[in-house]
């Protein structure tokens, strides 16, 4: 009696290890095989109603992942044959793939390799819209539900449904290939997925109010970034993305105070900061410069390691990060950049010299929170009070994010009170 | 997998480099894809002021002269090609002249008739 009890919960356990952690990896090697999303998970759904009958009673095979991929595909191949429309797929399938009897003979668990680049890259294809391409690959290869993705980018369930789907259907119909780039067409194509990545990273570490999900969105993104850099040594600007998403990671404990509200880089507690993790990426970054190839991702992590390192706001080499986005400047420009490197002089050189390498704020750029935050700060360290609140006012004004809008405004009261 | 690639270009192209030299391009690459068996056919077209719209109004013929819609840019060409996927469309496309100047839009030919062999 307790042995058929305890076979029960030791193959319960199993299904869970396997479904659970494996899942991922397991849905990437069934959509490599069928070449299509939604068989590969009607695949997995069967094999898991599979497991859960046979695996108690029979017990656990020795090689559960290969007993997992290998019935999935069966049971996606007996859906084809009951699905009339499923003739010509069919014909593809079993002209491009061994016979699935030679594949259940030859597959061990140790043979499956990690298949999620393959997936991260097919994800982000450029045909993709970017967009649908955040949300494909959050749900193939970042393993978050449809419900889960729609919660962190704040939109309907059934508007990311319709991104998953319009996305599915265009690798589908456009025929784009389930394969990592060839190596001419890689920078290209890496750029994107580094693109991708780091937006979802972005999407997380921008507070929102009672929104636990954005600490899942970034360690996905980590995730998906640690397994590009892996697959890929020998591309520095994969490394410099897991870098940089590392360094970022590491500072995020000092971003917020407990009420919510955003702590600046000079003012945050830096013992809070997890120092682990930027050794992490120390040695990602040094080895991604000795290619000698840097990239916008590198500079950016070169820029990050700096604030990371330093014992004290004060001991931040501001020299060397104006120097940094100058070059990230010439690599990759773009407004944002551009009110960086104003910062980075203000801080090296002196408030003026800060306002002097503000760009002019033509539009959009006079309606970016960021371009009138910066002025404020510079203004206020100039004296110029009056200048500094109603720049930190409009800012506030033109924020979209609840927190940052709080603390801009914060800082507007603050100079106005002092009159 | 069959697709289409439309050439589109600006009407106010620059006139850069020799005229022969581009045709020899469009050869060169047209006995590339032939070689490769690539390649199911495609055209060069005349300009849109050559253009013909017809369309049936309560049973009438009607016939109007010039473009659909007045753009700047027009079709100036098209290839039907078989490729093993996107990315080798794609990397067709980017052969074509006058992707340097113009772009070429890709679309996947709807291959009805393998989907009325399955439901045969």
């Amino acid at each position: 009696m307790t042995d058929g009890h305890e076979d029960e919960v030791g193959a319960r356990r199993a299904i869970e290890a396997v479904f659970a952690e494996h899942r991922d990896m397991i849905l990437a090697v069934l959509i490599r095989d069928l070449g299509d999303y939604d068989l590969a998970e009607d695949g997995l759904q069967d094999a898991l109603t599979e497991a859960l009958r046979s695996w108690p009673s029979r017990g656990v095979p020795p090689a559960p992942k290969a007993w997992v991929i290998t019935t999935a595909r069966h049971r996606a191949i007996d859906r084809l044959r009951r699905a009339a429309v499923g003739e010509t797929k069919l014909r593809q399938l079993e002209r491009t793939n061994v016979a699935h009897d030679e594949f259940e003979s030859i597959v061990t668990d140790a043979d499956i390799p990690d298949e999620r680049l393959r997936l991260i890259f097919t994800g982000c294809h450029p045909a993709i819209a970017r967009s649908d391409a955040v949300a494909l690959t959050l749900r193939t290869a970042g393993g978050l539900s449809t419900r889960e993705i729609a919660s962190a980018f704040l939109v309907k369930e059934t508007t990311m449904q319709a991104r998953i789907t319009r996305a599915k259907s265009k690798i589908a119909t456009a025929k784009i290939p389930f394969r990592v780039p060839e190596h001419h067409e890689l920078p290209e194509r890496l750029a994107r997925v580094l693109d991708v990545i780091s937006l979802v990273y972005n999407q997380g570490y921008t507070p929102h109010d009672d929104h636990p999900l954005i600490d899942e969105l970034r360690s996905r993104a980590i995730g998906l970034a640690s397994v590009v850099a892996e697959q890929l040594p020998d591309e520095p600007e994969a490394l410099g993305c897991h870098a940089l998403l590392l360094f970022h990671e590491a500072r995020q404990p000092g971003r917020v105070d407990q009420q919510g509200n955003l702590v600046p880089l000079e003012e945050q507690d830096r013992h809070l900061w997890q120092h682990s993790l930027a050794e992490r990426a120390r040695p990602l970054l040094d080895r991604a410069l000795r290619h000698g190839r840097p990239g916008p991702f590198q500079l950016q992590a070169a820029i990050s390691a700096l604030h990371t390192t330093a014992p004290t706001a004060g001991d931040t080499d501001w020299t060397q990060i104006a120097i940094l986005y100058r070059e990230l400047l010439h690599v990759a420009p773009s407004p944002t950049t551009q009110i960086a490197h104003a910062i980075a002089i203000g801080m090296a050189v002196g408030p003026q010299a800060g306002l002097d390498a503000l760009p002019d704020p033509d539009p959009p750029l006079d309606r970016f929170h960021r371009w009138h935050a910066a002025r404020a700060d510079l203004l206020r360290r100039l004296g110029d009070h009056d200048g500094a609140a109603e720049a930190f006012g409009t800012a506030s004004r033109l924020a979209s994010n609840p927190a940052e809008q709080r603390w801009l405004g914060d800082q507007a009261d603050a100079l106005r009170s002092r009159r | 997998m069959k697709y289409v690639l439309m050439v589109h270009l600006p009407d106010a192209v620059p006139v850069d480099g020799d005229p022969a030299a581009e045709m020899r391009a469009y050869a060169s690459l047209k006995a590339d894809l032939e070689a490769r068996g690539v390649w199911m056919g495609g055209q060069a077209l005349h300009d849109r002021s050559m253009t013909t719209q017809v369309r049936l109004a309560d049973g009438d013929t009607l016939v109007v002269d010039g473009p659909l819609a007045e753009t700047a840019e027009q079709i100036i060409g098209y290839y039907l090609l078989d490729c093993d996927d996107l990315d080798e469309a794609i990397g067709i496309a980017a052969r074509i002249p006058a992707a340097r100047h113009g772009t070429i839009e890709i679309r996947p030919v709807w291959d009805y008739e393998s989907e009325l062999d399955d439901v045969d």
